[in-house]
């Protein structure tokens, strides 16, 4: 793989060639199949040009380019001896050439989405700006997505009142299949990654929680993974932002969805909380995400779950069947709590799971390992935060994600 | 009533008395077959009201599917889709074609030149595959701000030049 950024004004625009032995079907580091569907995707800064250290670039397209590089990759810039030793380390891959000196910086910035689990790390850190990423056509891969807003969730952020940066990108759609989106998780980072030495950060603080850090959540193992290569420091992508000097913090990684939602709604920037994608002046209502974070809220609200989705309808389908579950760590949780989940499209996956209020209670506190891997520089504030906040789990508790999957 | 009548005889007068007092009591026959007149014809009324609405909405319901589309406009609307999404598929292929194609050009053009240097420095190499990089750019980005419209297209024409010669 070859990578050669340009910089026209405040727009960075990366190519990337194959190598021979690169193809265009590449794996996700959560081992998604992916398929390429083109070869360059801009990122627009909201100033510039800037004077970016080529581990950042490097970085940045690797986030991209990660999916479906062999043997090799070749950067238009000398990159430090750290980060190609994090990328040959991590992945098996050459990465070149080397001869760049590392660099560092102080802030901590959140990558924000204004999703519950961002607006919880927003609440934790009233001080740290926001990065956002917006996403945006791409001039060669027809839209056939335009029910995502990401402009209604660009508009909310900035209806935060915090310190903003969007960056607005086509990265997504370099990827064909399964649909556009990140190449890899981390291709989210790419504007943070490049406005690093600008904003002078150190660190970037992800919404990732607990079920995606350690119960392999999502399309991921679906059982407890202390080296997950994508969020653990000292996994794969952990060691390379660390080698470009912007660590990757997880302020969530010790909870669940269910405490990252009592933040979020208890938090100032409650108004502006936005999980659902498509929705124009509120949560549509009727994707899998509405549904799936409904039964988070009731929960957590302890009241019936408020949907007219069906049981017949697709997004309530996966619902019918028996697990495992993406996610079943919040289904348990929610089926253990919402008053007459029986007769709801979650009545089915109650009965399989059988979850009560003690077997989910765990569900409530912090996984103490999770607030150790955050780096020092940060670790005080988040400790002191969960400890007043939301409490520790006991041991009994910890071993609860400790054997998350095996049983 | 009756009772009384059998057991007690009651003069006339009184029991007129007692029968009017009992009476005013009442609605009068005369009322009751006013109000059911008035009912009667209430109902009349709301029944020739009812007709009316019906006759209404089937009027509307006319216009309606008058106004909806024809079925021909349907099958075009449908054709258009499946158009849309068939061309977006093709599109992929085509995007990915693209990156393939340049593949072949790269794998062709690094193998010419490793047989031609025989044995040049790799760095050297690294660095012309970089800067061929640049201005192939031009080539495959056909978005990319048109700096200099003329080049970019003897560029473009080049890069097919390249890319055919490679396949042959």
């Amino acid at each position: 793989m070859r990578v050669t950024w340009t910089a026209e004004g405040a727009v960075m625009r990366l190519v990337f060639r194959l190598d021979a032995e690169d193809s265009i079907t590449g794996f996700c580091a959560d081992g998604q199949p992916l398929k390429l569907a083109t070869n360059s995707f801009r990122v627009e800064l909201p100033r510039g040009p800037h004077d970016v250290h080529p581990d950042l670039l490097a970085l940045a397209a690797w986030t991209v380019v990660a999916p479906w590089t062999r043997r090799a990759v070749t950067f238009d810039r000398p990159i430090s001896p750290g980060l190609a030793l994090a990328l040959q380390e991590g992945w098996g891959i050459e990465a070149g050439p080397v001869g760049g000196a590392p660099r560092s910086g102080r802030r901590l910035a959140i990558s924000y989405s204004g999703g519950a689990d961002s607006v919880a790390v927003a609440a934790m850190l009233p001080d740290a700006p926001f990065v956002h990423f917006q996403r945006v056509s791409h001039p060669r891969v027809p839209n056939r997505w335009t029910h995502y807003r990401s402009d209604v969730l660009a508009r909310l952020a900035e209806r935060t009142g915090r310190e903003l940066t969007v960056v607005r990108s086509d990265l997504e759609f370099t990827l064909a299949e399964p649909r556009p989106g990140y190449p890899e998780h981390h291709a989210v980072a790419a504007g943070a990654l490049l406005l690093a030495d600008e904003l002078d950060l150190g660190g970037l603080a992800f919404g990732y929680e607990l079920g995606s850090r350690w119960l392999g959540g999502d399309r991921y193992l679906l059982r407890y993974t202390p080296d997950n290569p994508m969020w653990a420091p000292h996994g794969a992508w952990g060691r390379a932002f660390a080698a470009a000097g912007l660590h990757i913090v997880l302020p969530v990684g010790g909870v669940s969805e269910a405490v990252t939602m009592r933040l979020a709604l208890g938090s100032k920037l409650r108004e502006q909380v936005r999980w659902c994608l498509r929705g124009v002046d509120g949560p549509c209502g009727t994707c899998g995400k509405c549904l799936y974070k409904e039964l988070i809220q009731a929960a957590v609200e302890r009241r019936p779950l408020r949907t007219t989705v069906g049981p017949k309808r697709p997004v309530a389908r996966k619902w019918q069947e028996p697990p495992p579950y993406g996610g079943q760590e919040m289904i348990e949780y929610g089926c253990a709590r919402v008053p007459g989940v029986e007769g709801t499209v979650f009545g089915r996956a109650a009965g399989f799971l059988g979850a009560t209020e003690a077997s989910t209670a765990w569900l409530d506190r912090c996984y103490p390992p999770a607030i150790e891997e955050i780096p020092e520089p940060w670790r005080k504030e988040i400790h002191d935060f969960m400890a007043t906040e939301v409490g520790f789990m006991s041991r009994d508790q910890a071993r609860r994600v400790e054997t998350w999957g095996m049983s | 009533m009756v009772r009384l009548r059998k057991r007690a005889l009651l003069p006339a007068g009184l029991r007129r008395a007692v029968r009017g007092w009992f009476d005013a009591r009442y609605i009068s026959r005369a009322d009751h077959r006013q109000d059911i007149k008035d009912a009667l014809w209430e109902v009349q009324t709301l029944g020739r009201e009812v007709t009316a609405l019906r006759a209404e909405v089937d009027k509307l319901r006319e216009q309606v599917a008058k106004t909806g589309p024809e079925q021909a406009q349907v099958r075009r609307w449908d054709d258009a889709h499946r158009l849309a999404q068939e061309t977006a598929v093709a599109m992929d292929q085509v995007l990915q074609n693209e990156v393939l194609l340049w593949q072949a050009v790269d794998r062709q053009a690094t193998d010419g030149q490793s047989v031609d240097r025989q044995g040049a420095d790799r760095q050297g190499t690294d660095r012309q595959s970089v800067d061929r990089q640049g201005a192939d750019r031009q080539g495959t980005d056909r978005q990319s701000v048109d700096r200099q419209g003329a080049d970019r297209q003897a560029a473009d024409r080049q890069a097919v030049d390249r890319s055919s010669r490679s396949l042959a």
